[in-house]
């Protein structure tokens, strides 16, 4: 038998509701321990409050009973000793460890006080937060949209199916979309902006971004670390995440092979992670050697480079390019170092991200914020380097007609099954 | 075939079979799928635990071992950093509070400094449009400049009068309590425009990245076949 955990209904083995209240009956939640009577999560092997040895199972019908033989009641409550029905009761494990005081000789403050029916209800709600599994992939039964408010499975695979047809579209047609192209405003202020650093000129490179955008931001970055370098720009990376710092090694290697005799140390540096968010951006604009004593490629001093010489801070940069997926890290950048510097900074930015950086761009604050891939394609740069994942025009043509489908599919085919 | 390429070859087969493993999450939770994540999390963790180490501890506690005259700082850092290990212990938990304490107290300091001086007093000034075609220099540009501003304008308080919040009025603010109701219905629609164009954004973003990966199984992936003569 199953105890229903809503109205206590014992229920056969084999009901997945409750017979008397309907409510959902999952595995047992509690296991009740033999010594104290104190009720436990199903997963403890010993008592919460006793640290008693909980041998048996747990099952709810054994847990209703022995509840009901326990030493106390709901009328006569002991002090500090849980009620049976307490839904806060198996949290303990979950809470920060605290004694528990002696039921006889200190009587809990809270002994008289009877809850009202709003708290009973929070902490209930409490208790299923902090008990209930969330396991991965799966919908909760009651939260699932039941028959006709769901996408039927076909069409679901129909859209799955003309997503990816869509992003194949580019190898299919060869992309040709790509001709009607051209480049925005921002994009061609960026590419001016380039022009306008003189060969020598330090630029620091903050690879802000996970591996996983690469994808997106790779062929941007290159476009522009490849025009910067050409034009004889030193380029001095850093990051502010751990994985940024493989990132720049893999794009400025990448670079360094398109611009000639562009060289580690003398041409560009890979500074390194620079810990600590805020702090460390902030302390980076003060004294950068203090905060990254190394770089990253050669373990050496940094000063004994060619390409550092003369560079105590961040204001030191002739500009700064912030290569980033994350709101929060452009913004730290903006708010930590754009506020200590007098030089420009310029954005490159996943389209995610671009239209919370639009206002920081309009403020000036970024003096340029490009996005994308597209950003990509519409950059100005002779003899480009050569990427498949550039190709990517009519797959964004492609995408707009499978969301004006979904679009149809989502008002029409729900509307046609309400009418049958 | 030189080493080099072998390599390369062996390096683009596991992102390959990766990437496949991370796709097939479209048939569901499957154990290929879950075997990729695992593997991502822990070389993630690993390579995050190993920077921290050789470029953050190591380069500080060498230099405190071989200059503790100069370096001496540094040993009240490392200090600060081994007492937040104290939380585990019961006796010295308290203890970890003091670095615990100081984290939060220079983070939210700088978090908050930075939000003023970078985005809040910047943001306002920004706002602050001159509405007049004449400042914009006129003609037809002009006008449509100006009432871009008028717009930015709107929109902006539009957006604040959706979170002003107010009991029932009575008397003489009542009217004044409709119109401010009416803008921040307006604003809750600007607002959901705002967000249908940061969703769209995230979709593209996802979209360019997933033809990314095709891209790099149909040219590299199956291409690596071609290079082996299959």
């Amino acid at each position: 038998m199953i105890a229903c955990q809503e109205c206590g209904h014992n229920n056969p083995e084999s009901a997945q509701r409750c017979e008397s209240c309907g409510a959902p009956l999952g595995p047992a939640l509690y296991r009740e321990c033999p010594a104290c009577g104190a009720l436990n999560a199903a997963e403890r092997s010993t008592c919460s409050r006793c640290l008693a040895p909980l041998t048996a199972p747990p099952s709810g019908a054994d847990a209703s009973e022995s509840a009901s033989d326990s030493s106390f009641t709901q009328d006569e409550p002991t002090a500090g000793a849980p009620q049976e029905d307490d839904p806060l009761a198996d949290l303990e494990g979950l809470l920060p460890p605290a004694a528990v005081p002696d039921p006889v000789s200190q009587p809990s403050r809270f002994a008289s006080h009877e809850s009202s029916e709003a708290e009973r209800d929070d902490a209930a709600l409490l208790h299923r937060i902090a008990t209930e599994p969330a396991p991965l992939g799966q919908v909760r039964r009651e939260d699932a949209p039941t028959g006709r408010e769901r996408m039927p499975d076909g069409i679901r695979w129909l859209l799955y199916l003309l997503v990816l047809l869509a992003a194949l579209a580019p190898l299919i047609t060869g992309n040709r979309g790509q001709q009607w192209e051209s480049p925005r405003p921002q994009t061609l202020l960026l590419a001016e902006a380039v022009a306008d650093i003189a060969p020598g000129e330090r630029v620091l490179v903050a690879f802000d971004y996970a591996p996983g955008y690469g994808g997106e931001l790779d062929p941007l970055a290159e476009r522009v670390l490849t025009d910067l370098a050409r034009r004889g720009a030193v380029l001095v990376a850093i990051s502010t995440r751990p994985e940024g710092v493989g990132l720049a090694r893999q794009v400025l290697g990448r670079v360094a092979t398109f611009a000639p005799d562009y060289r580690y140390g003398a041409n560009y540096v890979i500074l390194g992670y620079l810990p600590g968010a805020e702090r460390g951006l902030r302390l980076a604009t003060q004294d950068l050697a203090a905060i990254l004593p190394h770089d990253d490629v050669l373990q050496m001093p940094w000063e004994q480079l060619p390409a550092m010489q003369g560079i105590g801070t961040l204001n030191d940069f002739e500009a700064t390019l912030l290569l980033t997926d994350d709101g929060n890290s452009a913004r730290r950048w903006i708010e930590q170092v754009g506020t200590q510097v007098d030089t420009p900074t310029y954005a490159l930015a996943t389209a995610r991200i671009e239209p919370l950086l639009i206002p920081y761009q309009q403020s000036g604050q970024l003096a340029a914020l490009v996005g994308g891939v597209y950003g990509a394609l519409e950059y100005p740069l002779e003899d480009a380097p050569e990427r498949h994942d550039l190709h990517s025009t009519d797959g964004y043509l492609a995408l707009l007609g499978v969301f004006f489908l979904a679009a149809v599919l989502a008002n029409v085919v729900p509307w046609r099954m309400h009418q049958n | 075939m030189p080493l080099a390429n072998i390599g390369n070859l062996i390096g683009i087969w596991i992102a390959g079979l990766l990437t496949l493993a991370v796709l097939s999450y479209i048939l569901g939770d499957n154990p290929v799928y879950r075997l990729a994540q695992h593997l991502f999390v822990g070389i993630a963790a690993g390579y995050a635990a190993a920077l921290a180490w050789n470029h953050v501890l190591a380069p500080r506690l060498t230099r405190l071992v071989q200059a503790p005259a100069e370096a001496w700082p540094v040993a009240l850092f490392a200090l600060l950093g081994l007492l937040l290990l104290a939380r585990g212990w019961r006796p010295l938990a308290a203890l970890s509070g003091i670095p615990l304490g100081l984290l939060m107290g220079t983070g939210a300091a700088l978090a908050l400094g930075g939000i003023l001086t970078g985005t809040l007093v910047p943001q306002l000034a920004a706002s602050f449009v001159p509405l007049a075609p004449a400042a914009y220099g006129g003609g037809v540009m002009g006008w449509a400049l100006a009432l871009d501003a008028a717009f930015l304008l709107l929109c902006t308080l539009a957006v604040l009068a959706a979170f002003q919040y107010h009991r029932a009025a009575r008397g003489s603010l009542r009217l004044w309590y409709r119109g401010v109701q009416a803008m921040g219905r307006l604003g809750r629609l600007v607002m959901m425009v705002a967000f249908g164009a940061i969703l769209a954004g995230a979709a593209l973003s996802f979209f360019t990245i997933l033809q990314s990966r095709l891209a790099f199984l149909v040219y590299e992936w199956l291409g690596s076949l071609a290079e082996l003569g299959l």
